[in-house]
C-alpha cells in the first residue's frame, strides 16, 4: 500500500485555486492510499463549505485534526493528492499511434462513413 | 505480457483503492456513474476524413438528471460519454509495436500513477473490461439518448470511484490554462 505525505510548505493545485499548505502543528499527514484520499476529500468538502458559507478566509484553519494555513484562494477549491499535478509525461507520436490503433480495435464498425458527395 | 500482469502493474502504480472503485449497479439511472458496452457512436477516420458509426465501451459523463425520461424538457436528448479502451486491446497494440516488456511496464506505470493526464486507468469491471481499461479523456463524445434504451450497464462506479474519475476529468480539462488570458486575476 502506497503512503503519501503532505509536507510543510507543499503547494497543491486545483483548476481554480492554489492552496499553500503549511503545517503549523508539527504533524505530518501520512496515511495509506484510501484513507489519504478520503482525508483530502474531507478537506475539500470542508473548504467548499467555507466557500458556500462565504467564510473562505486566508489564514489558519483547523481541519482533520490538522492545522492548515490557507495562503491564497479564489472562487472554488479542490485539494488533491500530491503528485497528481506534477510533471506530466507526454505521449510520443508512436504511443499516440498505438492508442489510435487500440481505439479502432476496441470499436466495432457498424456503418461506414459517407462523403457529402455520396449523399 | 498478459492482461493479468498488466493489471498488477497498473494496480501497484495507481493511487486507487481498486476494491472500492465499483459499486452496485442495480437500479441506477443512465448518467449515475455507469459504464456501458456497445454504445452506438461516431468515430473519426483520419485517413478517409469521415465519421464512421461504431459500437464501443463508454463511461457516461452526463448527469442522470439531464437525461431523465421523467423529466421531459428541451436539450435532454444527447448523452455525453468518454470511451474506454479495454486493457487487452491496448496491450495487443502496444506489443505489436514494441516487443520489449520493459517499455510496456514503464508506460503502464506512468498511466497507473496518473502521469499521463489524458489516460485514466479503470480497474476490472464486467464484459470487455474484465481486465480493466483506459479512459481516453481527449475523446469525449456524445450520442443520442435512445442508443442506451436496449443496453444494460456493465459496471457502476462507487462514490469513491466517481470522485476519483471526476478529479481526473477536472485535472485534465479544467486545469488552469498555461497561456495567459485577458483579465487574469492574480492571487
Amino acid at each position: 500500500m502506497t503512503s503519501h505525505l503532505i509536507e510543510p510548505g507543499m503547494k497543491t493545485f486545483s483548476p481554480y485555486l492554489s492552496l499553500n499548505v503549511q503545517e503549523v502543528g508539527g504533524h505530518s499527514l501520512v496515511s495509506e492510499t484510501g484513507a489519504h484520499a478520503l482525508a483530502l476529500y474531507r478537506l475539500w468538502a470542508c473548504a467548499s463549505r467555507w466557500r458556500t458559507e462565504g467564510i473562505v478566509q486566508l489564514g489558519l484553519h483547523q481541519t482533520l485534526g490538522q492545522e492548515w494555513t490557507v495562503l491564497s484562494n479564489s472562487i472554488d477549491l479542490l485539494v488533491e493528492r500530491p503528485g497528481r499535478r506534477g510533471v506530466q509525461r507526454e505521449l510520443t507520436a508512436e504511443e499516440h499511434e498505438v492508442l489510435r490503433n487500440a481505439i479502432w480495435e476496441s470499436a466495432e464498425i457498424v456503418a461506414p462513413g459517407r462523403f457529402v458527395e455520396d449523399l | 505480457m498478459s492482461p493479468e500482469e498488466a493489471h498488477k502493474i497498473l494496480s501497484a502504480a495507481s493511487p486507487l483503492d481498486v476494491g472500492k472503485f465499483y459499486g452496485a449497479k442495480k437500479a441506477l439511472s443512465l448518467g449515475a456513474g455507469l459504464i456501458y458496452d456497445k454504445v452506438l457512436q461516431p468515430l473519426f477516420d483520419e485517413r478517409e476524413r469521415v465519421f464512421v458509426t461504431v459500437r464501443r465501451p463508454v463511461y457516461v459523463l452526463t448527469h442522470e438528471c439531464d437525461v431523465d425520461p421523467a423529466n421531459q424538457r428541451p436539450f435532454n436528448d444527447y448523452v455525453c460519454f468518454c470511451p474506454v479502451i479495454p486493457l487487452p486491446v491496448f496491450l495487443k497494440q502496444f506489443q505489436a509495436k514494441w516487443e520489449s516488456g520493459d517499455k510496456l511496464q514503464a508506460f503502464l506505470s506512468h498511466v497507473g500513477s496518473r502521469s499521463v493526464g489524458r489516460l485514466v486507468y479503470v480497474p476490472p469491471a464486467g464484459g470487455p473490461l474484465d481486465f480493466g481499461g483506459l479512459v481516453y479523456l481527449n475523446n469525449i463524445n456524445s450520442t443520442h439518448v435512445s442508443v442506451f434504451q436496449e443496453l444494460e450497464p456493465i459496471a457502476a462506479l462507487s462514490e469513491y470511484g466517481l470522485r476519483e474519475l471526476d478529479m481526473s476529468l477536472k485535472n485534465a480539462l479544467l486545469r488552469e490554462k498555461a497561456e495567459p488570458l485577458s483579465y487574469r486575476t492574480y492571487h
